[in-house]
């Protein structure tokens, strides 16, 4: 009994719960979310993937990050893909176009993925967004991006509009949109799949649509 | 060689050598409390040596409210006079003069760089001079070298070089090495915050008083205070908006932090670390590291360019057609006002000129826009639904601007798509055509 290869207790360094914190995030202004994720928000340093065809919530979800961003004085980068971001949008939903870096769509997927690393290593940039049509990077790339977000704290979001129903590693958050309801594939320490209703992302909207029918009423 | 010699009069730390480095790059520190600046070729950039002095003897009492100083030709010298006649300006060349009217027991301080090894051997040299009755340094003065070495050997030599400008001891540049942290251990734990500003106080001092020195600024500052009881610390940090070396603002901000602390568990110790950063200076080398935000942000910028990649801010344009009311700029975005601009005249007319997108702030639009719009077939159109009837809005382009573009008549709706997609679409009124515009993604 003498020789168990236990550590004698007074040994075990021990630490107060004041000393624990979660892993550094940017939250996204949607409580849910932000109280369900264990990084309070999309993970700094990692990469997060959201995807859902075009016109169910995503990118709602990214413009709601950057208010967050913007009000801690940071700057947010987005890299176009197909579409491109309306500044009229974005101003109606109080982002400051001054601290947000616009990328157009590049031509080849290898400039992209150039591009990608550019801005993560220029340390100038909280969040990276990044729209694309499908997800095409391989894994050896996601690798290298990973690596980089590490190393410069910096959170890359692939708003990819074709859902796939691969839960890639790689991704430490993936969320899949649905306009009625959103569903938390993968995320750290959490149950999943989780599902939120769409309202809590896209109430913002409503106000918008009423504004609209107003004017249209007189 | 001219010196500057401070006597700090309470033991100091080697660090604070560093706040001298404002008057030359040649500062020497020596244990416990003597500071030497060489200020042979920079007394001139202060002001010449008195202002020189004067300066010294400012900063100095930062770190000990009785500091001396004085200047000499030679180091031992300088620190000699620094004792026994503060604030002394030995004439250049002529130290000898310096030395008038001065006791024995200055010889005790005689030292410069390098202390005496031995005080047993300079009470013994005071005492046997005084035994011929001799009692002034003048008189030592006097002794030849000869006489000096047969008695003490080396020893002697040295005093009698020290005594004659001859023993050349060279400050070299200060290589600044320490960190920029401040320590305090109360003896008796306080509890109140004003109480405890003022024991922090004299550290805050030294720290922005190297600050100084080294030319740096604080970007973030940190105090870590340590209770009496349980091990708990509070932790304080201090960052204002931009890196600055404004004390006063540091110290309002930690006073406003510690005003809201709760201590009723008392402090006993006190940590205070400054993490420094470059002051903002002009680029003078191509290869320096770039510190700077907007230069790192405009080298981004111009490597996108050579890579053919469009890349800057959304500056918003005074235009109701969506796809024209921005565009990419690489310069910082002005603010878009969109009301009507008026404008006074003479003879007290109004003019108003009225903007175009005035209405563009309230209209819903999507996050994310076509690049071109999108043609949607018959078949497509049957798998959205339109969600009103009447269009949410009109967009049209003015009849003499008929030819600068086509689909000038829209007609725009809120769409869903089966998938659950909110989509903005528009109906040419001339072909009755409907696109697809954008996403509210």
């Amino acid at each position: 009994m003498n020789t168990l290869a236990l550590p004698a207790l007074a040994n075990i360094p021990f630490v107060s719960a004041e000393n624990l914190q979660p892993p550094a995030g940017v939250p996204t202004g949607v409580s849910t979310l932000d109280n369900f994720l264990l990084w309070r928000g999309v993970p700094k340093g990692e990469l997060s993937l959201f995807q859902g065809s075009p016109g169910t919530g995503a990118t709602s979800l990214w413009v709601g990050m950057t208010q967050q961003a913007h009000s801690q004085n940071k700057w947010v980068a987005w890299v176009n893909g197909g579409a491109q971001l309306l500044p009229a949008h974005l101003v109606s939903r109080q982002v400051n176009l001054s601290k947000l870096l616009v990328v157009k769509e590049p031509r080849e997927a290898e400039q992209l993925f150039w591009i990608l690393q550019e801005l993560i290593t220029s340390s100038l940039f909280e969040v990276i967004g990044c729209e694309l049509k499908e997800m095409f990077f391989k894994n050896h790339q996601l690798q290298k991006l990973k690596k980089l977000c590490r190393m410069h704290k910096v959170a890359l979001i692939f708003v990819c509009h074709k859902a796939s129903r691969f839960v890639n590693p790689l991704f430490s958050l993936i969320i899949q949109f649905q306009r009625d309801f959103i569903t938390i594939q993968r995320a750290l320490h959490r149950p999943t799949p989780f599902s939120v209703a769409g309202s809590t992302i896209n109430a913002n909207f409503i106000s918008q649509f009423k504004n609209a029918a107003r004017k249209l009423l007189g | 060689m001219r010196t500057l010699s401070l006597n700090l009069k309470t033991p100091q730390e080697s660090s604070s050598a560093e706040a001298f480095l404002v008057l030359s790059p040649r500062v020497q520190f020596r244990f416990p409390h003597y500071v030497f600046v060489d200020i042979e070729s920079t007394a001139h950039l202060v002001g010449g040596e008195k202002a020189c002095l004067e300066k010294a003897l400012g900063i100095a009492r930062k770190f000990s409210a009785e500091a001396t100083g004085a200047i000499a030709d030679t180091a031992p010298v300088a620190q000699m006079l620094a004792k026994w006649k503060p604030s002394f300006i030995a004439p250049e060349g002529q130290e000898s003069k310096a030395l008038h009217g001065l006791g024995l027991d200055a010889l005790k301080d005689l030292e410069g760089l390098f202390p005496w090894t031995q005080k047993t051997r300079i009470e013994h040299v005071i005492s046997f001079a005084h035994s011929l009755g001799i009692c002034t340094l003048e008189e030592v003065y006097n002794f030849r070298l000869i006489s000096l070495r047969e008695r003490w050997g080396d020893f002697g030599v040295l005093l009698w070089n020290r005594l004659h400008s001859q023993d050349a001891q060279v400050i070299s540049p200060l290589v600044p090495r320490d960190p920029l942290v401040g320590y305090g251990y109360l003896d008796d734990p306080l509890g109140v915050a004003s109480l405890l500003f003022n024991r922090i106080k004299p550290h805050l001092d030294i720290l922005f008083a190297r600050l100084q020195g080294l030319s740096r600024f604080a970007q973030k500052m940190e105090v870590i205070l340590h209770c009496e009881y349980s091990d708990k610390k509070h932790i304080l940090q201090i960052e204002p908006v931009s890196p600055s070396r404004d004390q006063e603002l540091f110290e309002d901000l930690l006073f406003k932090r510690m005003e809201n602390t709760v201590l009723e568990n008392p402090i006993r110790e006190f940590e205070i670390s400054i993490f420094d950063v470059p002051e903002k200076v002009q680029q003078l080398d191509f290869f320096e590291p770039r510190d700077n935000s907007e230069d790192r942000w405009r080298r981004l910028i111009s490597f996108a360019k050579q890579a053919n990649c469009e890349m800057g801010f959304l500056q918003m344009e005074a235009n109701h057609f969506p796809e024209k009311s921005f565009k990419l700029v690489t310069d910082w975005p002005e603010d878009f006002k969109s009301e009507d601009l008026i404008e006074r005249q003479e003879d007290n007319a109004l003019q108003i000129k009225s903007t175009y997108a005035k209405g563009l702030s309230q209209s819903p639009r999507p996050s994310l826009l076509l690049e071109q719009p999108q043609v949607l077939s018959d078949e497509e159109m049957r798998r959205i639904r339109l969600v009103s009837a009447l269009p949410s809005e009109r967009i049209e382009s003015a009849w003499w601007q008929i030819s600068s573009q086509d689909l000038k008549y829209r007609d725009y709706f809120f769409a869903l798509s089966s998938q659950g997609q909110l989509l903005w679409v528009f109906q040419d009124r001339v072909s009755s055509q409907y696109y697809l515009h954008g996403y509210f993604d």
